[in-house]
């Protein structure tokens, strides 16, 4: 008999990457014949998925993705169903608290749900070791870890790639990219600041920013701050982009700098990498652990410091190449065909059981 | 040199010498028959050595002696006599005092060495300190002869103090550690620069904001477990000061210099970090400096009075190998220089790896007794030394003897690690001898606990020290940065929002609402006290009626609110069902299915492309010298035909995927709405803007806006060009998507010339460009004013002409 599986999620959207991650998860599993579906709480046209209220849960294997409470997992707890927990970590509420306290609340309620499903859970499956640890805290024992999973569709570039003796980059110049939510806790204000003192310099540098303000205030705070700071001419807020123009910005971009202070994976530095852009990081949450040796960690993210940071890999073409190269070949490591396989790892003896055994 | 001999009885005692080396002995000395021989040699032995002493016995008591401490020997002059020097020492003076050369040897950076060797004996002790009381940096110490530096009002007030706290109270007590600690720290004075608590999501209850006026700062550091070492470099990250001091919760400090005390250290250039006695509240030692004694960190003097130290020194500065974490001052330079701490530590050694480190990088670490504070050590943890800690410690400074902890004291294979401690005030080998001792610093360049430790990692981590000592040299070479960078903070910190809210505190608690007001004050039965009770009652229920006035316009104003809110939703979801229809019929003629998410993001609904290269040397054709705007700015290829024609254009364009295409090409486009990019402008005008691409798609009345800033924007030979797609001659696709519109050539020479241009209009071939209209502004002519009005601004005219 054909085991069923049933992702859990609690919405799916575009760009987003846990969606991305269950939508890969799913070709995964049904291309070793299993029957998966994805649960989420609002279809949003979307015809592929089924929504919570028709749910029957009466499938082999429960797999939910948390890391942000919801509604679907209360009706986990509520219904006390054992489940395959997939983590990809929690941001602290105390980043929006102060900007959102709606999401903050949210966030809170996304930490006492997890402390709930924990009893639940069968085995817990997360995307780093950072987050690995904070499961086995809580007590959860059977922790395995598997980066999201993630693809980069390189068919829609009809550029050329990314050439290591790429041309130096002007004196005065260079392009800054950051790609992630705009957020508090991804801090964006650290890179304008930062911005600010590297445009004394390189009056022509620029810097864009790529993704989905999560609030107005916050997002329209920073436009004030690179107003202040006289630099909103060269700060580009692109918003949410589609895929064809995320890849050419990692192309166009000289240099990838997150200042975020809490990741728990961190998929845009690995796309970074894979477009063999060099990456400097603060050195926060997941984010070391996946810039492993291939990128700047700094442990001191004030604006000095993260310029004197940009400006030097924008200046020594050397440390450019070397991280390129570096790069790419780290990204390899979070491949589909290496991620997919860790995942299968991770599922499969609870898959080949025997209905039974698992529910 | 081959002997060493008594040449004459000086001044201060007899004198040994031969040739270059010189001892000042009392009268009093026995000295050992092995005495010359062994310092001769330990002098041939290490030939950069200035000076160099030994163990003496007193009285039938052997005094055994730490290794060199400048410290030391300036708090407690003459600890170290006799001394032998090198007469070739710069600072050596055969009439001068040996505690003044001893103190001259403390000031200066001489290799002085310490034999672990009786080699005199004295029926008194060899010199009585007699402290230099001319020197104003110093104050009485706590005995006789001893001194101690006063403390430095300005250190005190550069200080950041760093807090890692989980908020948590001492058993059976309300009040958390962390507020105790803040409020003995609102003492000092002057104030710390700053105190930053660094708090994780462990944190229990609120982190005070507030402790009198002591500036605080909460740090959030992240989730996971609670990580000493790494809480620390979060807060040192954060931190401003010149200096940091790491301190933990669980401490309650005394007085109001103590922090200053131990600051002054750090005038000293070669003091890297300055540690303080912390004392159980029961007024014992719990932390006088740390000794390593077989590679194990030990706390010397646990349990004992402070006064009961005196014979090792133990109440005065003095050099350490190590000093405890949780009250460790340092200048933040040195700790980012080093690296910060070490995440492989998270919670112990962390503090004594960091002192080695920093002794690494050429600092000396001392302790400070006169600043003293409380500890209550054993409530903030259980005090367990993992297995795997003592393995990462051996392994990474497995090697390490402290110069300062006397070998007569070593314990070997001790297996107790507290209980032990109280062993080092017994009596010790009397008559043992040990090899040579220095308190070298090894001058090596700062090792840095790599995060990466793949092999090819090293390069990297090199980079990344070098960066932030770089930026490290460029503050403080360059005024003008730090005073940027605090700016840029500064106008960050008036941004945020000020009070963090909690989403569960945005209704008040009812008791903290007052809901009842007394309207009949005690004031008598007098006919005065009548009408004043008359007068409250009156107002008070004016004011009542009043508010419940505001309260029905308030509620009714809300209601009103929300009706729109709902209308705006409806009509929303109209724009939304309009669009979903458009989008089936516009799948119905291309025959073939449109991706949603691509029509949400790629605005595919409004983007026109570039027009052809031949359009593109036209529009050229007609640009001025001089500054040039190009709206939209499309993909870029009109601005950079134009710019690379010579000219000075940048363009502007709503549309982000044309924005990266530009900037992928690097063309200067700028991503911004057109008519607000050009009202923004006060400071520039141009010769020439030019109008194409997406002003195809506008509707009318934001052309008209359009041309009225355009006009505004050109200076007196101001031309415009606009590059015309007919919307007469779309395509039914586009018709569709485009319904209503873009305007045509003829209107658009129209409105012009009712804007005061001179206007012609210029034929091309392009599969969707018709017409280029060429506007040229005449400064000298009014618009033309078919109704003329009595208005004076042109563009309100203009307007007016319009409507």
């Amino acid at each position: 008999m054909t085991v069923t599986v049933d992702l859990l999620i609690s919405e799916l959207a575009f760009g987003d990457a846990v969606s991305n991650h269950t939508l890969l998860l799913r070709e995964i599993l049904r291309g070793k014949g299993i029957r998966t579906n994805v649960i989420v709480e609002n279809a949003q046209n979307r015809s592929d998925v089924i929504v919570l209220d028709d749910w029957s849960a009466d499938c082999d294997v429960v797999i939910l993705q948390h890391h942000i409470g919801s509604d679907l997992s209360d009706y986990i707890i509520q219904h006390q169903i054992p489940i395959v927990l997939n983590y990809h970590n929690i941001t602290p509420a105390s980043f929006f608290s102060s900007w959102q306290p709606d999401v903050a609340a949210h966030l809170r309620l996304g930490y006492q749900q997890l402390s709930e499903l924990t009893p639940l859970t069968l085995r817990a499956i997360t995307d780093s070791h950072f987050n690995a640890r904070e499961l086995t805290e809580l007590g959860i024992e059977d922790v395995a870890v598997s980066p999201v999973l993630w693809t980069l569709d390189d068919s829609l570039l009809d550029e050329v790639p990314r050439e290591a003796e790429q041309s130096a980059i002007a004196e005065d110049g260079g392009t800054i990219l950051f790609v992630g939510r705009i957020a508090p806790n991804k801090c964006h204000h650290d890179l304008i600041m930062a911005f600010g003192v590297l445009s004394r310099t390189r009056p022509k540098s620029r810097l864009v920013l790529i993704g989905d303000p999560s609030s107005d205030h916050y997002s329209n705070s920073l436009k004030y701050l690179a107003r202040r700071l006289g630099v909103y001419d060269r700060v580009f807020f692109a918003g949410k982009v589609s895929t064809q123009d995320l890849l050419r910005c990692y192309q166009m971009a000289d240099v990838f700098v997150s200042a975020s202070e809490h990741e728990g994976f961190g998929v845009p530095i690995v796309e970074a990498m894979a477009s063999g852009l060099p990456v400097i990081a603060y050195n926060a949450a997941a984010v070391a652990e996946t810039v492993d040796g291939v990128g700047i960690v700094l442990d001191d993210k004030r604006p000095v410091t993260l310029a004197q940071a940009i400006d030097r890999v924008l200046r020594d073409d050397r440390i450019r190449q070397d991280l390129c190269a570096r790069g790419k070949e780290a990204a390899k490591r979070y491949d589909i065909s290496v991620t997919g396989r860790q995942m299968w790892d991770a599922l499969r003896d609870l898959l080949d059981a025997s209905p039974s055994e698992v529910r | 040199m081959t002997a060493l001999k008594v040449i004459s009885p000086g001044a201060h005692g007899i004198a040994l010498a031969e040739d270059d080396i010189a001892v000042f002995l009392a009268d009093d000395v026995q000295l050992d028959p092995r005495a010359c021989e062994i310092i001769l040699s330990a002098f041939n032995q290490y030939p950069e050595a200035e000076a160099l002493y030994w163990d003496v016995m007193v009285d039938g008591h052997r005094w055994a002696r730490p290794a060199w401490s400048p410290t030391r020997v300036l708090s407690e002059p003459g600890v170290t006599l006799p001394l032998a020097f090198r007469s070739s020492w710069t600072g050596f003076d055969i009439s001068a005092a040996p505690q003044e050369l001893e103190g001259r040897l403390a000031s200066s950076n001489a290799l002085v060495l310490h034999i672990p060797t009786v080699l005199t004996r004295h029926s008194r002790t060899p010199a009585e300190g007699v402290p230099d009381s001319d020197d104003l940096r110093y104050e009485p110490g706590p005995r006789p002869g001893t001194r101690r530096l006063r403390p430095s009002a300005r250190g005190q007030s550069s200080t950041s103090i760093i807090i890692p706290s989980a908020g948590r109270a001492r058993p059976g007590e309300d009040t958390s550690m962390l507020s105790r600690c803040l409020e003995t720290l609102a003492q000092l004075e002057p104030r710390p620069k700053e105190v930053i608590v660094v708090v994780g999501d462990e944190f229990e209850g609120e982190p005070p904001q507030r402790v009198d006026k002591l500036p605080i700062r909460i740090k959030h550091r992240g989730t996971g477990s609670f990580h000493f070492s790494s809480a620390i470099n979060c807060g040192l990250s954060a931190s401003r000061g010149e200096f940091v001091l790491l301190l933990n919760d669980d401490i309650e400090a005394e007085g109001s210099d103590w922090l200053g005390r131990m600051a002054a250290h750090l005038d000293d250039p070669t003091v890297g970090a300055v540690g303080a006695a912390l004392l159980y509240s029961d007024r014992t030692v719990q932390h006088a400096g740390v000794v390593i004694e077989g590679a194990h960190p030990y706390h010397p003097f646990w349990n004992y009075s402070l006064a009961d130290t005196a014979p090792f020194g133990g109440d005065v500065a003095r050099d350490v190998i190590a000093v405890t974490g949780a009250c460790l001052l340092a200048r933040r330079s040195d700790l980012l220089a080093v690296g910060g701490m070490s995440p492989e530590f998270p919670v112990s050694f962390g503090d004594v790896d960091l002192c080695l480190r920093l002794r690494q990088f050429g600092r000396r670490v001392v302790v400070e007794p006169a600043a003293l504070l409380l500890h209550h050590e054993s409530a903030s943890r259980e005090r367990v030394i993992e297995p795997w800690e003592w393995d990462r410690f051996h392994g990474r400074w497995g090697g390490i003897e402290d110069p300062w902890y006397h070998p007569a004291y070593w314990r070997p294979n001790n297996p107790d690690y507290m209980n032990h401690n109280a062993d080092h005030l017994a009596p010790v080998d009397a008559e043992g001898s040990w090899p040579i001792r220095t308190a070298e610093l090894r001058p090596n360049p700062p090792s840095v606990p790599s995060k990466m430790n793949s092999p090819s990692g090293g390069d990297l981590t090199r980079i990344q020290q070098e960066i932030q000592v770089e930026a490290e040299i460029r503050r403080r070479h360059d005024s003008e940065i730090v005073r940027l960078e605090s700016e840029l903070i500064t106008i960050w910190d008036e941004i945020v929002p000020s009070k963090a809210v909690n989403s569960d505190d945005i209704i008040p608690h009812a008791e903290s609402v007052p809901l009842s007001f007394d309207a009949n004050p005690p004031l008598g039965n007098q006919p005065i006290g009548r009408y004043i009770k008359r007068v409250i009652r009156k107002t008070v229920r004016w004011t009542l009626h009043h508010l419940v006035a505001q309260m029905n316009h308030l509620s009714r104003t809300l209601d009103r609110r929300l009706n729109e809110i709902e209308a705006h939703a409806h009509h929303q979801n109209k724009l939304l069902e309009y669009q979903n229809t458009r989008i089936a019929h516009l799948e119905q003629s291309l025959q073939m299915p449109i991706d949603n998410h691509y029509l949400v993001t790629s605005d595919f609904l409004a983007l026109p492309s570039d027009p052809s290269s031949d359009v593109i040397s036209r529009i050229v054709e007609y640009v001025q010298p001089g500054p040039c705007l190009v709206l939209s700015g499309g993909c870029g290829n009109i601005v950079k035909s134009i710019c690379d024609n010579g000219g000075a254009a940048y363009g502007v364009e709503p549309d982000k995927g044309s924005v990266i295409i530009a900037m992928q090409n690097d063309i200067d486009i700028r991503l911004d709405d057109m008519i607000s990019h050009m009202a923004s402008i006060h400071d520039k005008e141009f010769d020439t803007i030019v109008l194409a691409n997406a002003i195809e798609i506008l509707p009318f009345g934001c052309i008209v806006d359009l041309i009225v800033e355009a006009r505004r924007l050109l200076n007196g030979n101001g031309r415009i060009v606009v590059a015309v797609a007919d919307p007469a001659i779309r395509n039914p696709i586009e018709s569709e998507l485009h319904n209503g519109l873009g305007i045509s050539p003829a209107t658009w020479q129209y409105l012009l010339q009712q804007a005061g241009f001179d206007v012609r209009r210029e034929e091309v071939s392009d599969s969707r460009i018709t017409q280029l209209v060429i506007a040229d502004f005449l400064s000298d002519k009014e618009p033309t004013t078919p109704t003329s009005t009595s208005s004076t601004d042109p563009s309100e005219r203009f307007q007016t002409n319009l409507q």
